[in-house]
């Protein structure tokens, strides 16, 4: 039994390595071969179709004489190395622009479809909109990945706002000064919004380590490990040490944490001492007491959330601890009204600047609509003054003919959010609006 | 063999006549009734935010004037308009009517619910403070069931606050999971409790299990863009109005949407920014027209 074994092995042996040359000889074979072919279909579309000897190559930059420089650049797009200008043109004509074969923004994405993953969580808005040329050269550069300018500087060329942020920042987070791509992917990220290599604090406690003394010193003891980061730190800088944005709430900034959380050493540390607006009133006592003494309350003050539906209890970029700019803050809410001024022809200014509380007060108000004046004559007049008295008669003594318990006031005529017609009227034509009260000038 | 062909050609034209709407909800009609602007000794209206009626009666929150005015109800009109001025409720927002008459005034300004008679004298303020919950309670919405149930939204606390018809304390259900923000509740007949959320334009219900919350319809942006009130009526529908685009939307109590009805504007028959709503024996529809000073009543068509 054991001889009849040891002779299968044998065989079996002898029998691999005779096959083992052979199969390397068929690999180099079937190379050839597939060289051979390659070498063949050049030839035969030279033959096939007339062309000049190397025009594949060459012909183009007869014309396009400044590619020959331009070529000569470090970096080269592939297709323009292995099949020349017309893997991407077409060399007669074309419904695109630039004779290319299809439209410039899916072109990129015949070859490159790794780059916009269907369930990707977030996407470069450039790469989605296939405006890949604005990163990229699609023919040479001088930098890696035919980028056209190198490092952060190209991203800075769109996001000029954080550029300003970050050089004007006293503290600089170290990582963002060296490259964007340390914690964003360009094209889309998989597991975190904003295109985050992944999300935060992961992605912070790469280089952060929760587990030291410094770190735990630093957070007065507080369980944060797991909290995010960017709630109380700017990642890419700031004024304040620690990258702690530069609005901060008086107890977070003086590490009085306990004034709203429970200690560090309970049973749950991070847990609020009250709910709701309950929480700030033991501070802001007075500013609640004229809030609840006012006709009406934002609602969402009395909100599970409270005061915090708003604000940010630790620190803010934006004044006041908003916890974003105004419009954005309120479009949470009133989408309706925000994307009703977007479609608006006319643009009103405060509106405009998103200043909602330019009219609204955000916090309680005796006046309808939570205005911040008692009538919109006086709301208005605040920025049209000289409408006040030069104007359609107006005010307490004139009345609305369309309706006999309405007096003749701004919005009578205008929608301050804008409607799809000029001057925020409420109608398509200025006769239209003019013939309800006017009726005798119908026509 | 040609009977079976005959009953399948009949199956066939039936189909082919029956209309499509009669596989889907019936949509609700309403036609508009009247206008009504003033007390009855002429007084104007002046931002009317709640209304409520029973089998007679019509109460209006004359939110502006710091009154109610009592009117009745005869054929769907609303007749006189007695003015009801009491210190003890300065901003009335939302009113109800209980089965016995009684009044159930919700006061913004003061965050109480005052009980009056049903001639309009105070008898008491529900004891808010007495209730056994987490937070302060601060209502911002009142409805009632055919028991007198009192149904109290607390937004601070993120619960519908069930109390009997002495206002002593039943039971408490939690908002659903992920709302965004209730602005109103409405309870039918059976005590079903309906919510309506203004952010996500979205009703929920309490109707598969009384002690939670599970929406009945999706997200309706497109027909309501910022709805503030819900009533429901005892004929299985329920209707929101929608504050800043003016308009009314029907919904069945099931979560069907019937329809869209009323458009803004400042004549008679369309609304501006319509708050409370009420819907008397007959079917009529009555909206507290606020940012037009009136209130309207709206008949069904058939």
């Amino acid at each position: 039994m054991r001889l009849r074994a040891s002779a299968i092995i044998v065989v079996l042996s002898a029998i691999c390595l005779c096959l083992a040359p052979q199969a390397d000889a068929a690999k180099a074979q079937k190379a050839a071969k597939a060289a051979k072919a390659t070498k063949a279909a050049s030839v035969d579309k030279e033959t096939q179709f007339r062309l000049k000897p190397g025009a594949q190559q060459k012909v183009c930059l007869t014309c396009h004489a400044d590619f020959e420089d331009r070529l000569k650049k470090p970096f080269i797009h592939t297709p323009i190395t292995k099949t020349g200008c017309t893997a991407c043109h077409s060399p007669h004509a074309s419904n695109y622009p630039k004779q290319l074969y299809t439209d410039a923004s899916a072109l990129c994405l015949t070859c490159h479809k790794e780059i916009l993953p269907d369930n990707a969580r977030s996407t470069h808005k450039a790469a989605l909109e296939g405006k890949c040329t604005q990163c990229h050269d699609p023919h040479s550069a001088d930098n890696k990945f035919n980028l056209r300018t190198a490092g952060n500087e190209l991203c800075f060329g769109c996001h000029k706002d954080k550029a300003d942020a970050i050089s004007k920042a006293k503290f600089k987070h170290n990582p963002v000064t060296k490259a964007c791509l340390n914690c964003h992917n360009p094209h889309a990220s998989m597991k975190a919004p904003a295109l985050l290599k992944n999300e935060v604090p992961a992605l912070c406690k790469d280089c952060h380590q929760t587990d030291k003394p410094i770190f735990v010193k630093q957070h007065v003891n507080y369980p944060v490990a797991n909290s995010r980061c960017t709630l109380c730190h700017n990642v890419h800088g700031s004024d304040r040490a620690g990258l702690i944005y530069n609005t901060a709430h008086p107890p977070f900034a003086n590490k009085t944490c306990n004034l709203c959380h429970e200690g560090p050493g309970s049973p749950n540390p991070l847990a609020l001492k009250k709910k709701g607006f309950e929480l700030c009133r033991g501070c802001h006592n007075n500013m609640v007491n004229e809030m609840f003494a006012k006709n009406r309350l934002h609602l969402p003050v009395l909100g599970k959330d409270g005061c915090l539906n708003c604000h940010s209890p630790h620190a803010s970029p934006q004044p006041k601890l908003l916890k974003d700019t105004p419009v954005q803050l309120c479009g949470q809410c009133h989408q309706d009204t925000i994307q009703r001024q977007e479609r608006s022809i006319t643009k009103h200014d405060p509106v405009k600047e998103g200043m909602c509380t330019t009219c609204h007060s955000p916090h309680a108000s005796d006046n309808e609509l939570m205005f911040t004046k008692e009538t919109t004559i006086e709301l208005c007049g605040q920025c049209h003054d000289w409408q006040k008295h030069s104007t359609h008669p107006i005010g307490a003594k004139v009345i609305d003919k369309r309706n006999k318990n309405l007096t003749v006031q701004c919005l009578s005529c205008h929608r301050s959010h804008g409607t799809e017609y000029p001057h925020m009227l409420p109608t398509a034509t200025v006769t239209e609006l003019c013939t309800q009260c006017h009726r005798e000038y119908r026509r | 063999m040609r009977g079976m062909m005959m009953i399948r050609l009949v199956i066939l034209t039936i189909v082919l006549i029956l209309p499509l709407p009669a596989f889907g909800a019936e949509p609700v009609r309403m036609k508009y009734a009247l206008s009504a602007y003033a007390d009855e000794k002429g007084n104007g209206m002046n931002q009317p935010e709640g209304i409520a009626c029973n089998a007679d009666r019509l109460v209006v929150a004359d939110t502006g004037n710091g009154r109610l005015l009592f009117y009745s109800l005869q054929g769907g009109e609303p007749k006189g308009g007695k003015e009801i001025k009491l210190t003890q409720v300065v901003y009335p927002i939302r009113v109800k009517i209980s089965s016995k008459g009684d009044v159930f005034v919700l006061d913004e300004r003061q965050r109480k619910v005052a009980r009056l008679t049903p001639e309009g004298t105070f008898k008491q303020y529900l004891d808010l403070g007495g209730l056994a919950t987490e937070s302060m309670v601060v209502p911002t919405g009142i409805d009632l069931d055919g028991a007198d149930n009192i149904y109290l939204l607390d937004v601070v606390g993120g619960k519908v606050l069930v109390l009997d018809a002495d206002g002593k304390m039943q039971r408490q259900i939690n908002f659903p999971k992920e709302y965004g923000f209730i602005t109103d509740l409405a309870v039918n007949s059976k005590g079903t409790v309906f919510l309506i959320d203004g952010v996500k334009s979205m009703v929920y219900a309490n109707a598969a299990d009384p002690n939670a919350f599970a929406p009945i319809t999706g997200i309706m942006k497109e027909d309501l863009k910022f709805p503030s009130n819900i009533i429901a009526d005892t004929k299985g529908m329920l209707f929101i109005s929608d504050q800043n685009s003016g308009g009314i939307v029907a919904v069945g109590q099931d979560g069907t949407f019937r329809s869209r009805m009323l458009s803004l504007g400042w004549k008679e028959g369309t609304v501006r920014y319509p708050t409370q709503l009420c819907v008397d024996k007959d079917g009529n529809l009555f909206v507290a027209d606020r940012a037009n000073n009136r209130i309207q009543g709206f008949t069904p068509v058939q």
